[in-house]
């Protein structure tokens, strides 16, 4: 009962503070990736902004936009499936 | 199971307390208020609060314990920590009241006009905000302070754009449903100007949930002008930034955790002041504004 129908119902609010707090977990994957010299995107776009390569910077902004649209529209997907009721037109 | 069917989307109204300082937050609210009002007297009498110089250096003295003579320790070249974090301070209550100042002017304005214009002009406008909000905020203000430069101006900037979205669909959903209204409709028939209207009428009914919003997001623009100094973005050494503090202070932490200490403390303490503030303006103006925009 509490997984068919508390949870699902609870679940709204959930998904949609997941897919926001993406954004903000790349933001913080930045700091992390320069403290711990992780070669990841965040430690990337760092490194181009002080070398001045302004086509990575733009390019690696880019890719993490997108990815962020992405994840909101999963999550907008993901709506469907959960509640039933709801309905994009 | 039973009861009432509840749709999801239901919006949550809180009823307001009727008196708002004696609301069960009224404590964290008065600490918060404590915490701002000592801060904001840090940052203006600085030279006087400041025990020591800030840039002075002492190489014989580097590194040394908190001590009577130093309340925080000395940092890796002799330099007083206290005196850094209290100009530090001036540094950081200008970047988040400054940049929040920005964006909530320029995001009401849009706001405003697309609001009140609609058609085309509201499509374009809250199109380009749309395009700005779909950057995670701190890689935006990271990309912007590429192009900007390092130093506080750029970050400043920086900052009032990744915030100025916020305001911008706030004000424009306050002034839809204030439109509506009919004493607007009333000023219209009497034949007031738009500018008239929308400066007049739609404005000052509309700015209670943007207060809120700016007195929430100045913590969040806090810690970002923090982040960004920490890598180096931020205000340039020798002068002192909480963030800028921090970094330096990271390939000591081993042997002089105070130098992370003092910023740190600083940087948690205001922060979480600026929090009750916000939270208890909130309870004050608008309790259904709840979660609005997003957070750095």
């Amino acid at each position: 009962m509490v997984r068919g129908h508390v949870l699902k119902n609870a679940l709204i609010p959930v998904v949609t503070v997941l897919g926001l707090q993406l954004g903000t977990l790349i933001g913080g994957a930045v700091i992390t990736e320069y403290v711990f010299a992780l070669p990841g995107v965040g430690r990337l776009v760092v490194d181009a902004v002080f070398a001045r390569d302004y086509p990575l910077v733009q390019g690696v902004v880019l890719l993490i936009a997108v990815g962020f649209i992405v994840s909101n529209l999963c999550v907008d997907i993901l709506y469907g499936f959960i509640d039933p009721r709801i309905r994009y037109h | 199971m039973g009861g009432p069917e509840m749709a999801p989307h239901a919006p949550h109204v809180r009823r307001a307390p009727a008196k708002p300082w004696r609301s069960s937050s009224s404590l964290s609210a008065r600490l918060g208020v404590v915490i701002l009002v000592a801060a904001l007297a840090v940052a203006v009498g600085a030279p006087a609060v400041a025990p020591h110089d800030p840039l002075k250096q002492n190489l014989g003295n580097a590194l040394a314990r908190p001590a009577a003579a130093h309340w925080l320790g000395t940092d890796n070249v002799g330099r007083d920590v206290l005196s850094r974090v209290v100009w530090g301070t001036r540094v950081s209550l200008v970047a988040g009241f400054v940049s929040v100042a920005m964006a909530l002017v320029a995001g009401s304005m849009l706001g405003l006009v697309a609001g009140y214009c609609g058609g085309r002009i509201d499509g374009l406008l809250m199109r380009a905000m749309d395009a700005v909000l779909s950057f995670p905020p701190l890689v935006l203000a990271l990309a912007l302070g590429a192009v900007l430069g390092a130093g506080l101006t750029g970050v400043l900037i920086a900052l009032a754009v990744v915030y100025t979205p916020t305001f911008a669909r706030l004000m424009r959903g306050q002034v839809l449903s204030i439109t509506a209204r009919d004493y607007v409709d009333a000023a219209r028939a009497l034949g007031a100007p738009a500018w008239r209207i929308a400066w007049r009428h739609v404005l000052p009914n509309a700015t209670a949930p943007i207060v809120v919003q700016a007195s929430l997001s100045v913590a969040f623009a806090i810690l970002a002008e923090a982040s960004l100094s920490f890598l180096g973005l931020g205000i340039q050494p020798p002068a002192a930034s909480w963030g800028s503090m921090i970094n330096a202070g990271r390939g000591y932490l081993q042997q002089a955790p105070w130098i992370v200490f003092g910023p740190g403390a600083a940087l948690f303490v205001t922060v979480v002041g600026l929090n009750f503030v916000g939270d208890a303006v909130r309870d004050a103006l608008d309790p259904r504004v709840r979660e609005q925009g997003r957070q750095v």
